[in-house]
């Protein structure tokens, strides 16, 4: 039998009669904020709480009570004595007005390997939240019904004695790589109910028969004890000394815009804020507010978002404009100021211009514009528009020019016809005040089209003040101390061509993104001259730089002698290597495998005696070696983040040094000497990671790049240990490609740029 | 200060996934580049399943969450969007489990309720592919939405089908041929 290969036309008649919409926008923006939200979340919780016994608690909410009413006045004290509500860390708020339960004790089971853990629960008058824990997953079992497989889909259950189940209304989980803990969250059990049978028909992600299945734990609920902790949460209504009239800055009432502060939480890290933004312009709809918060002395206070649907609220009060955000300690030098600095507005009547972009689009033409739109009373200056083909789609790079008051504008593309349009987010603005707005689609362009713009972010500042009760806590964290390198900083000095310092001389290997069989590793002088594309891979130079060992395409590693490009396959057999690390003293090689998991193996530089380190269940990745070449360092990946550790190549002995919030591999190094470790690490309020440097045990830690929501990663150090290569993404696009690299002196904090040079740096040598 | 990730760029379309759940899986944050990529195929590919938007965002949102939170555990061994749609499956067979518990997915899926494959489409050829399509069983309609809905390739799709991309193309093609020969048929 031959089969017909469909026509183009066929196959678009069945695109078309089968077409489903795009998402809207208002809802892809927010899943996307939701989303962003989240991974902020995943950093680790402190591992310190505050418990307080309830009759503590019980002086605690009387003495907030009292600050409260002469602070705030009666009115408000009334509000926040009807609704004595209050918050556990990791569960959300609890309605206090009825008797809260908890999970007798923890259960656990134990099945070839796997444990599961049912670890606590909560019942109050309006949820039931059980959380437990898996632990033991063997990621090859997970995968080995291949990436499309069916895997574990069923949803636990909680089956009453009375033969009734509960249904769940949310459920969240956060991973570690060899196990997860999730939350489950129903109505609650009723008030005569103190049993249920907590059913989890399989381990998540397995597939069928993979793991053990059927897990069944018989829970019993008791009284909450008095010890159990639980903070205070504060409902202010109305919101104190809202932004608007008499605040003194005409942009305050801008666009009818007010924040409102309902709720303030005490929480682990210091208080988490909830409120809403609105406007009263009916041109608009506003949400997504982006804050600063300062005490009266002007000093930025660290904050960082909350996802509403991880604090219990009841998800039917969700509002747009609802936010929440933490900000970090418990005594400040009051009121706080909350200040929304930009907040994404929506058009209630979007505006456009007609656009005809003409036939025979050739690829990179350019098409003149010079059409302006009014938004919102600012001038939107359509320069041109840039034909652009993307794989299967084409569609146009716009640049803008944007009013200051104005950022990420979205612009899209309408009448297109049969096909779908993506795109049309605007970034930043260049120096000049030009975005560039890139929209595509997998239609038809020749239609009568138009440029419309939906959306757009509205810089501004519109404040609320917050004066929180006088604290018990003696530990309100200090100001963090200043980066080396701020956001700021970076942004200015990037471009720059500041010379570099005579002795600051040597080779870097630095690893780009890249396809096999295109090289991803390169090396390069210092200034950026005599770059040289090695091989695809993952690797690391010799100590005298005259050798590459990498892990190729197929996980096996080589090595390359860099003066003769003779290149050897240590191993015949593909040994499913990652990382791979050379030792200081050039006669060991360190690698991580995958073998059921990531665990970081030993080997002779000449490919003998391979051995592991670590092992299964574990997921270790490896990181570097002590100057002595004695010890790997190596990061530990589990719950609550990444462990860092040295392990003894000759006796496997692990010492732990601290935990950073990573989920993978870290990124660190340990100086040339011996005496510090510089690792990337994540700060309250930050949402990206920077690097920071300390003693091995994590005592005396600094920071030394710290760019807000721009990464750094990979820090290396220089053969001398005065300075660290550390590789910066840029946060404000996504199609950075590679990193840039700046050279920080740790001393000094003096910053140069390098040009000519990216990538992520992975070796340093002479 | 606490900045939402705000820029989004379709450029990014020419990288490879590999680099962006690298990334990711470093920086969860970087999760919104990998989202940008695939959330309209992802809704697009529930919209043709509930058609409903509301159910739709939601089967999206679960999604997303659920591979943001397993992505530590993700090993790229081939193509995300594989993975990504295995978990987008199961949120569909989940959705209609928890909608009709008493009746089996099978029959669920064939009740009268609209599926957009079966919705009624203008003109009265799109009409009768309509027709066809609807008289197709589940495996055969999936295999048209992952290629015509969430624009899926022929290699994508078998390494969410678990089948060899030779098979699933032929099975495709197959597929068309006979709704081709079956819709000119209807029309002489």
């Amino acid at each position: 039998m031959t089969d017909r290969m469909p026509s183009p036309e066929f196959e678009e008649k069945i695109r078309g009669a089968i077409s489903a919409p795009e998402a809207d926008a208002k809802f892809v923006n927010g899943l996307r904020s939701r989303l962003i939200e989240t991974a902020a979340q995943k950093k680790a919780r402190r591992a310190r709480f505050f418990p307080r016994p309830a009759w503590q608690w019980v002086l605690t909410v009387l003495v907030v009570l009292l600050i409260a009413f002469f602070a705030i006045g009666p009115q408000r004290v009334v509000a926040a004595m009807q609704k004595i509500f209050g918050y556990i860390p990791n569960v959300g708020m609890v309605d206090q007005s009825s008797p809260i339960r908890v999970l007798a004790e923890p259960v656990k089971l134990e099945r070839d390997g796997y444990t599961m853990t049912v670890e606590s629960a909560v019942v109050d008058s309006q949820r039931t939240v059980i959380t437990f824990s898996v632990e033991g997953i063997s990621i090859a079992a997970a995968n080995a019904g291949g990436e499309g497989a069916a895997n574990c889909m069923g949803m636990p259950s909680l089956l009453l004695p009375t033969g009734t189940t509960l249904g769940w209304t949310d459920a969240q989980s956060t991973g570690w790589g060899t196990g997860y803990r999730e939350q489950l969250i129903s109505e609650p059990l009723p008030l005569d109910v103190n049993e249920a049978t907590l059913t989890v028909p399989c381990i998540s992600d397995m597939p069928p028969g993979g793991a053990p299945e059927n897990w069944q734990f018989a829970l019993r609920f008791v009284p909450a004890p008095p010890d159990m902790t639980v903070m205070p949460v504060i409902d202010i209504t109305p919101s104190p000394d809202e932004t608007g009239a008499g605040s003194g800055s005409a942009t305050e009432a801008l666009f009818g815009i007010s924040v409102t502060l309902e709720k303030a939480i005490q929480s682990e890290n210091g208080y988490i804020l909830i409120g809403h933004i609105a406007s009263t312009d009916a041109r608009i709809v506003v949400h997504d507010p982006v804050f600063k918060v300062f005490d009266v002395t002007g000093q930025e206070i660290p904050s960082q978002y909350v996802d509403l649907y991880t604090l219990g609220m009841d998800q039917a009060t969700f509002t747009q404009g609802q936010w929440a955000l933490e900000v970090q300690g418990y005594s400040f030098a009051a009121p706080l100021t909350l200040r929304a600095v930009s907040v994404y507005a929506e058009l209630a009547t979007p505006v456009s211009v007609p656009f005809n972009p003409g036939a025979n689009l050739q690829e990179g033409q350019e098409i003149p514009l010079n059409q302006t739109l009014d938004v919102l009373g600012y001038p939107v200056r359509l320069i041109s528009a840039r034909y652009i083909v993307t794989g299967d789609m084409h569609g146009f790079e716009i640049s803008a020019q944007v009013h200051p008051e104005l950022e990420s504008p979205g612009l899209g593309l309408e009448g297109i016809v049969g096909g779908n349009a993506g795109g049309g987010g605007g970034g930043p603005a260049d120096e000049n005040g030009v975005v560039t707005i890139t929209t595509v689609t997998n239609g038809s362009l020749d239609g009568l089209l138009s440029l419309t713009l939906t959306n757009v972010v509205l810089k501004g500042s519109w404040d609320v003040n917050w004066t929180p009760p006088v604290s018990d806590e003696t530990d309100t964290p200090v100001p963090a101390q200043p980066a080396c390198l701020t956001l700021d900083a970076w942004k200015q000095v990037r471009t720059s061509n500041l010379p570099l310092p005579s002795d600051l001389t040597g080779t870097l290997l630095t690893m780009r993104g890249a396809l096999a069989p295109d090289a991803s590793l390169f090396l390069s002088a210092l200034d950026g001259s005599n770059t040289r594309p090695l091989v695809f891979g993952y690797g690391s130079l010799s100590p005298d730089g005259t050798r590459l060992v990498y892990s190729d395409s197929a996980d096996a590693i080589n090595i390359l002698d860099l003066t003769t490009d003779l290149d050897t396959m240590l191993d015949p057999a593909a040994v499913q290597a990652r990382q791979v690390v050379w030792s200081p003293d050039g006669q060991m090689i360190a690698y991580d495998r995958f073998t059921d998991t990531y665990n970081v193996y030993v080997m002779n530089a000449d490919g003998s005696n391979p051995r592991p380190l670590t092992f299964p269940p574990g997921m270790q990745f490896i990181e570097g070696w002590t100057p002595d070449s004695k010890q790997v360092l190596v990061s530990n990946l589990g719950d609550g983040g990444t462990m860092l550790m040295l392990v003894d190549v000759a006796t496997g002995a692990t010492t732990n040094l601290f935990t950073v919030t990573s989920k993978g591999a870290a990124g660190a190094a340990i100086s040339p000497d011996g005496q510090w470790i510089a690792f990337v690490d994540r700060s309250f309020g930050e949402m990206a990671g920077g690097v920071f440097l300390s003693r091995l045990d994590g005592s005396e830690r600094r920071p030394i790049v710290q760019l807000d929501y721009w990464p750094a990663i990979s820090p290396i150090w220089s053969p001398d240990g005065k300075w660290l290569a550390i590789s910066i993404l840029d946060g404000d696009v996504y199609d950075t490609g590679n990193a840039q690299i700046a050279l920080v002196n740790v001393s000094t904090c003096e910053v140069i740029p390098l040009h000519g040079v990216e990538g992520e740096v992975r070796s340093w040598r002479p | 200060m606490a900045v939402p990730l705000t820029t989004t760029s379709w450029r990014k379309m020419e990288q490879d996934d590999r680099t962006l759940i690298l990334a990711a899986q470093q920086n969860p944050a970087d999760f919104a580049a990998v989202y940008d990529r695939y959330v309209q195929p992802v809704y697009r590919y529930f919209f043709s399943r509930v058609d409903s938007p509301a159910d739709a965002e939601d089967l999206t949102a679960q999604t997303f969450l659920a591979a943001l939170e397993s992505l530590p555990r993700y090993h790229h061994r081939g193509y995300f969007s594989a993975w990504l749609f295995s978990i987008a499956r199961s949120k569909a067979m989940d959705h209609f489990r928890r909608r009709k518990p008493q009746v089996p997915l099978s029959e669920a899926e064939r009740s009268d309720e609209p599926d957009p494959l079966t919705r009624v489409a203008h003109g009265d050829e799109i009409a009768r592919l309509l027709d066809l399509v609807r008289g197709l069983d589940e495996t055969d309609r999936e295999l048209i939405r992952l290629r015509y809905v969430a624009d899926l390739s022929f290699a994508e799709m078998a390494a969410l089908l678990g089948k060899k991309e030779d098979a699933v193309k032929k099975t495709l093609y197959r597929l068309l041929d006979r709704l081709q020969n079956q819709l000119e048929a209807n029309h002489d």
